[in-house]
């Protein structure tokens, strides 16, 4: 297994409502993407919301297996317009706290619906924080060659996100 | 690439070059975005292991670590994690786990320690070791607390799987980190890889 570094995005001063690659090369087999985030509102989570190719038609499906220290919840399989890959801290957690998540796109140039896994962890120094676990489907015949990252309000100054081939 | 020949591209068609590229592509080497940084594997059983001198690694983004490793204990299966060498009531932790009967989500702060990372006891299958992958990612950063979120599990007679993470509540860069059992020791055999990723 290779694992080459495609590019690392670094949230500026001010923050940012969007991280976005593009131009992604085809010449993996898998993307992985690890994102360590904060969000400028909420009390303890936001939502990750995420469009390959700028696809925002329904063709995205999501079944999501979480726990927030004190209960656990599954739900899914549903139709979407965007994945959402996890979560990430929101502003009401611990002081400079960010999420930490993991997403795996395997055979992203194949012509077959796309399988995405996810990870993702938030932490707080208290009892909510939450690991989540998704198994994502793209059903689109392109490969994917942008993704676009979004949250409800912005990503903070110094959230991170790297992308990666594997081969 | 295709390759242009020096003697037929430069010399006898008379073109000029101002590069001993002679038209071709640079090489540029390849450079994985992963590498190895250290290792230990346990000939005697150890009451911890620590990986130090991380600040020598600032040219990596995220650390990772994959662990493979079994107690000594008869019932402690408990291992936790502690940054730059802080005992202070600094962590917290977070987890969901399951065990084949049930799903069992928990946390816990103001702690010494970040927990939850679990592994097989000394009565549990001879020879069978727990194994798990530890992400701390911007290690580097001294914006940013200190998150651990790990997957670890094993297949024994007790068995567990699980997703957790640990704050270290601290906004230094993480130079060292230490793995621990709660009791005893890890078992000969244990194995801690730390893995540097551009």
């Amino acid at each position: 297994m290779t694992m080459t570094l495609i590019e690392t995005v670094t949230v500026g001063s001010g923050g940012a409502s969007s991280i976005e690659f593009t131009g992604i090369p085809g010449t993996g087999k898998d993307l992985l993407l690890v994102l360590s985030a904060r969000t400028s509102t909420g009390t303890n989570i936001r939502g990750v919301s995420m469009t390959l190719n700028n696809d925002t038609a329904t063709n995205y499906s999501r079944l999501r297996f979480y726990g927030d220290g004190s209960s656990a919840s599954t739900s899914g399989p549903h139709s979407e317009a965007a994945l959402e890959p996890g979560y990430v801290n929101a502003a009401g957690t611990t002081a400079n706290s960010f999420g930490s998540l993991s997403l795996y796109i395997s055979n992203y140039t194949s012509t077959a619906s796309k399988s995405i896994s996810t990870d993702s962890v938030t932490e707080t120094n208290g009892t909510a924080g939450y690991q989540a676990l998704y198994a994502n489907s793209w059903n689109n015949a392109a490969a994917v060659a942008s993704m676009q990252i979004d949250v409800t309000d912005d990503f903070v100054e110094h959230s991170t996100a790297s992308l990666y081939t594997i081969s | 690439m295709s390759v242009k020949s020096l003697s037929s591209s430069s010399l006898t068609n008379n073109v000029f070059y101002r590069s001993l590229l002679v038209g071709n592509d640079p090489f540029i080497p390849f450079t994985a975005a992963d590498d190895l940084l250290a290792e230990v594997t346990l000939t005697s059983s150890a009451s911890s292991v620590t990986f130090s001198g991380l600040g020598a690694y600032s040219d990596y983004k995220h650390l990772q670590i994959r662990m493979v490793s079994r107690s000594t204990s008869t019932s402690g299966n408990n291992v936790g994690f502690r940054m730059n060498g802080d005992t202070g009531s600094n962590y917290a932790s977070h987890r969901l786990y399951g065990n084949g009967s049930g799903v069992f989500p928990s946390s816990a702060s103001s702690i010494d320690k970040a927990l939850y990372y679990l592994q097989p006891i000394s009565s549990d299958d001879t020879g069978n070791f727990g194994s798990g992958i530890i992400d701390l990612l911007d290690f580097s950063s001294t914006s940013k607390t200190a998150t651990l979120r790990w997957m670890y599990g094993f297949q024994t007679t007790n068995s567990h799987v699980g997703l957790c993470s640990g704050l270290w509540n601290n906004t230094a860069a993480v130079t060292s980190l230490e793995i621990a059992p709660f009791s005893d020791n890890f078992a000969i055999g244990s194995r801690f890889s730390l893995v540097g990723i551009r």
